[in-house]
C-alpha cells in the first residue's frame, strides 16, 4: 500500500519536474518569484479593482456575467490563482490546483481569452511595481524574466486544465442525449406517435424498436407516426435501422408513416441510397397524421 | 411423435394456431392439411395464428409465403397474425420480410384485413 502511495507521489513529482523542465524554470527562478510573495499579497486587491473598472479596455466580464455574485467568485478565484503564482514552493496538490483552476474557467464561463487577458495585466502592473520598487535595473529584469517564465507554465497547466474539463463536459453532454428517453405515445386508438429527438446511436436504435414493438402489441396498434424532425443527422446505419423497425413493425401488421424528414436529410438519404418506397414517408407531421388515419380507416 | 397444428373451420374462415415452435416436418404438415382442407371444402380466408410462437426461422417463413401462394392459387386469401415485436425484429434482421403476405395484430385484425381486401 505505501508503494502505491509513494508511487503516485513520484509520479506527480516527475510530472512538476517536467513542467518545469519545459519552461526551463530553475530553483533561482521560484527563489526569485516567491520573493514577490508580499509584494503581491500587497496589491492584488488593488490590480483585480482595476482591472474591472477599467474604462473601455476590458468591459467583457460584467457585459456576460450580469450575476455580482458570479463575478464575486470569479475576482475571489483570480485572486487566489495570482496569488498561487507566487507560492510556487510547489507542494504535492500543485498540479490539483492547476486542474481546480482549469475546471472553474470552464465551469464559470470564464473563456481562455479573458483568463489570459486578466493575466497579461496582472503581469503588467506586477512588472511595473519591479522596476518602481527596485534600484538595481538589471536586477529587476531578471525578477520580471522569472516571472514570466513561471507565469508562462502556471497559464499552460491552467488552460491545459481547461481544455480537459470542457472535453470532460462535451462528453457528459454526449452521453445525456444518448440518455434521452424514447417515448412511444398513443395518439387515439390503435394509432402511435414516436417522436424522435437526438442523436441515434446503436443503443437509442435498439430501445427505439423496442419500445416502438412493444407498444405495437400492447395498443394493438395498427398504424405508428414516426417523427424524426428532431434528428440532427441520419447516416446509413440510423436509416437502415428505421428501415428495419418500420418493417418489423409492418410484420407485426402496423403500418408506419415517416415524417420530419428535413431538407438535409432527405439529401443524405438520397446519397446513401435510401429510397422513398421504404420509408414510406409524409411531408409533415399532419400529413403524416392524416396517412396514418388514411391507412387505420381503410 | 408429431404435434399437429389445431386447424379451425368457421364457415369459410379457417384458422390455424400454431401453439409452439414447429419443426421442419411439423410446418410441412400444416401445409398439406391446410391445402387438403381447402380443396375439400369452399374456403375465402386462412388465418395463421403465430403469437405464441418465439422462433420463426427461413424455413418457417418460406413455406408459409409457399402455403399462402397455393392458398391464393385456390381462390382464397391468406393472412398471418400474431408476430411478436422478438420474432418481428429477427426476421427483419434475417432479411425475411414476408412482401407479399398480409400481415395483423391479431385474430380480430387479421379477420377483418382480409375481409377489406375481398
Amino acid at each position: 500500500m505505501n508503494e502505491i502511495i509513494s508511487s503516485t507521489i513520484n509520479y506527480n513529482k516527475t510530472g512538476m519536474t517536467n513542467a518545469f523542465g519545459w519552461f526551463d524554470i530553475s530553483s533561482e527562478d521560484r527563489d526569485r518569484v516567491s520573493a514577490l510573495k508580499t509584494l503581491v499579497e500587497e496589491n492584488i486587491n488593488d490590480i483585480i479593482r482595476d482591472f474591472y473598472d477599467r474604462s473601455g479596455g476590458f468591459d467583457h466580464p460584467t457585459r456576460h456575467m450580469a450575476d455580482a455574485d458570479h463575478i464575486a467568485r470569479i475576482r475571489e478565484e483570480q485572486k487566489r490563482h495570482f496569488l498561487e503564482l507566487v507560492e510556487t514552493g510547489l507542494s504535492e496538490d500543485y498540479y490539483e490546483t492547476r486542474r481546480d483552476a482549469g475546471t472553474f474557467n470552464e465551469r464559470s464561463g470564464v473563456s481562455p481569452s479573458f483568463y489570459m487577458g486578466a493575466y497579461s495585466y496582472f503581469l503588467k502592473r506586477i512588472s511595473t511595481l519591479i522596476r518602481e520598487q527596485s534600484d538595481d535595473k538589471d536586477q529587476a529584469v531578471e525578477i520580471i524574466m522569472s516571472l514570466q517564465k513561471i507565469a508562462s507554465c502556471h497559464k499552460a497547466l491552467t488552460l491545459e486544465a481547461f481544455s480537459n474539463a470542457r472535453e470532460e463536459a462535451i462528453e457528459a453532454r454526449e452521453r445525456e442525449m444518448s440518455e434521452l428517453p424514447v417515448p412511444v405515445l398513443k395518439m387515439r386508438d390503435g394509432m402511435l406517435l414516436v417522436p424522435v429527438v437526438g442523436t441515434l446511436d446503436s443503443h437509442r436504435a435498439r430501445l427505439l424498436t423496442t419500445r416502438m414493438l412493444d407498444a405495437i402489441r400492447d395498443h394493438s396498434a395498427r398504424a405508428v407516426v414516426l417523427d424524426i424532425t428532431g434528428v440532427a443527422a441520419v447516416d446509413s446505419a440510423v436509416a437502415n435501422h428505421l428501415i428495419q423497425t418500420m418493417t418489423a413493425a409492418r410484420l407485426m401488421g402496423a403500418n408506419s408513416v415517416l415524417t420530419g424528414i428535413t431538407a438535409d436529410v432527405a439529401q443524405s438519404l438520397v446519397k446513401i441510397g435510401v429510397t422513398g418506397q421504404a420509408l414510406n414517408p409524409a411531408g409533415d407531421l399532419q400529413r403524416g397524421i392524416e396517412t396514418a388515419e388514411q391507412l387505420l380507416d381503410g | 411423435m408429431t404435434r399437429q397444428v389445431p386447424i379451425l373451420r368457421q364457415k369459410e374462415l379457417l384458422i390455424a394456431s400454431v401453439q409452439e415452435e414447429l419443426s421442419d416436418s411439423e410446418i410441412l404438415d400444416l401445409q398439406t392439411r391446410i391445402l387438403e382442407e381447402i380443396a375439400h371444402k369452399p374456403t375465402k380466408h386462412v388465418i395463421v395464428d403465430v403469437s405464441l410462437v418465439d422462433v420463426l426461422d427461413s424455413f418457417g417463413t418460406r413455406t408459409l409465403t409457399e402455403i399462402a401462394s397455393a392458398v391464393e392459387l385456390r381462390g382464397a386469401r391468406m393472412a398471418i397474425v400474431g408476430i411478436q415485436p422478438e420474432v418481428a425484429m429477427s426476421m427483419v434482421l434475417l432479411g425475411l420480410t414476408l412482401e407479399t403476405v398480409p400481415t395483423a395484430l391479431d385474430l380480430d385484425d387479421g379477420i377483418a384485413l382480409l375481409k377489406r381486401a375481398s
